[in-house]
């Protein structure tokens, strides 16, 4: 939890948007998002968990050379607090504990990011706005092939890509989608969709990747073979997806055919709430997640209640705002800016769309 | 009846099948059970020195070697979880 005698405000990192270009546009508004990963291991050397400090500095020191004079961002892991750990990983940046010479290269708006030293020497990492997997692609490869002239890749011809855990190796590709599928959760029907992606063994999984829950009807779907060629790895995923998005909508018109005015009352009353909560009191019941998961599941309903037409109070733009600050760390930040706001007040607030965009500031 | 046998000692009592990964598709190997757990015991990669049983631990090999000498056991386990 935060710390009163320390300024969480002052970021040792720079974020050029709080709201970062890959969380916004969203593609038949249900998937808010793309991202590709690929985990790659440098021949010859240990594996950081097992490998020694001078190792992974060495790791390091042959990715920065390979790197080179592309304008990326420069974070070592393992000395920042938790908290900020927290931050990055709600920005779907990390998602282990570091360990010492652990780094993040990161570009300015977010979109390319090199994880070093973690589970495996290097993870690639793209992402891209709503539905993108070609655009994600071409990125993540053009770094791949970068990287891949300087630094020999641990690989074999039965294999392929040699990774710490078996669960990567081949094309150690994970492509993942997050999307926002209220009306399947409202209606009961996400259990039919998690059979039908283990049908496909694809992967469902909460907001924050492994290990982690729904929140606010938020998932993240992956595929979990990666030994297949990348082009059927992303043809499967993306028909699932494109799928997944049309049963979102057909479960979206049902209710409103025949549940038009529960859904309406449910979204006012929702609505309603949310103007009355007080940021302070969100943070305060942050440590088990209560306060955070019921404004989750507000704004869930909130942003459905755009999406059907049902209300305009809000519009596309500030939802998608408060939802990807719907997170313990990115809330905290908030708090201290704007102590004694309501919600209200700060959606009202300058400070919400356009001054608040820097940590730094 | 089979006439399988250990392919390290010639046993032919009590066999394990084990499938493997072979450049042109899965293959078979044969162990007693003995061999089999002695195997389990002893097995290490011959340059980061990781076991089974660490691995096991923490669901991470130590380096990329690991997959040719502890295939054995990891070849099992990477054929179910990437569905080959």
């Amino acid at each position: 939890m935060t710390c009163p005698d320390q300024n969480f405000l002052s970021v040792p990192f720079t974020l050029k948007n709080w709201l970062p270009p890959w969380f916004g546009n969203q593609y038949r508004k249900v998937v808010f998002s793309t991202r590709i990963r690929y985990a790659r291991n440098i021949s010859e050397f240990k594996f950081p968990q097992f490998a020694k400090p001078r190792t992974r500095q060495y790791i390091y020191n042959s990715i920065l050379k390979a790197v080179g004079e592309d304008d990326l961002q420069l974070i070592s892991l393992f000395d920042l607090s938790r908290r900020y750990l927290e931050l990055l990983e709600e920005r779907h940046l990390i998602n282990t504990q570091p360990i010492p010479e652990s780094y993040l290269m990161l570009d300015e708006n977010e979109l390319i990011s090199l994880l070093i030293n973690q589970e495996d020497h290097l993870r690639i990492q793209s992402l891209q706005a709503g539905f993108n997997p070609e655009q994600a692609l071409t990125k993540a490869d053009y770094w791949d092939h970068k990287l891949n002239k300087s630094l020999k890749f641990a690989s074999n011809s039965k294999l392929g890509y040699l990774t710490s855990c078996p669960t990567n190796l081949g094309t150690g590709l994970r492509l993942s989608f997050l999307v926002h599928i209220p009306g399947l959760f409202l209606t009961g029907e996400l259990n039919k969709v998690k059979s039908a992606a283990d049908q496909c063994r694809l992967a469902i999984r909460g907001l924050f990747g492994e290990g982690t829950k729904a929140i606010g009807s938020f998932c993240q779907i992956s595929n979990q073979k990666t030994f297949e060629p990348v082009k059927v790895i992303i043809d499967q995923v993306n028909k699932f997806i494109i799928k997944l998005s049309d049963y979102e909508w057909f479960a979206r018109e049902r209710m409103v055919r025949y549940n038009k005015q529960f859904l309406t009352d449910r979204i006012n009353k929702q609505m309603e709430k949310l103007l009355n909560y007080k940021l302070s009191h969100v943070v305060s019941t942050m440590p088990n997640f209560k306060g955070i998961k019921e404004l989750a599941k507000n704004l869930s309903m909130i942003k459905l209640g755009f999406d059907l037409g049902i209300q305009d109070q809000l519009d596309d733009r500030k939802i998608t705002y408060l939802l990807f600050f719907c997170k313990p760390r990115h809330l905290e930040l908030l708090n201290e800016k704007h102590t004694t706001h309501s919600f209200s007040d700060l959606l009202n607030s300058y400070y919400q769309y356009e001054g608040f965009t820097h940590a730094q500031d | 009846m089979n006439n399988h046998k250990c392919d390290l000692c010639s046993e032919s009592e009590d066999l394990i099948e084990i499938e493997q990964l072979g450049l042109e598709g899965k293959t078979i190997t044969w162990l007693c059970r003995k061999c089999y757990l002695k195997l389990r015991l002893t097995l290490k990669c011959k340059n980061c020195g990781i076991t089974i049983s660490d691995f096991e631990r923490t669901g991470l090999v130590g380096c990329a070697q690991c997959y040719q000498d502890l295939c054995l056991f990891l070849d099992p386990l990477i054929i179910k979880v990437q569905d080959l």
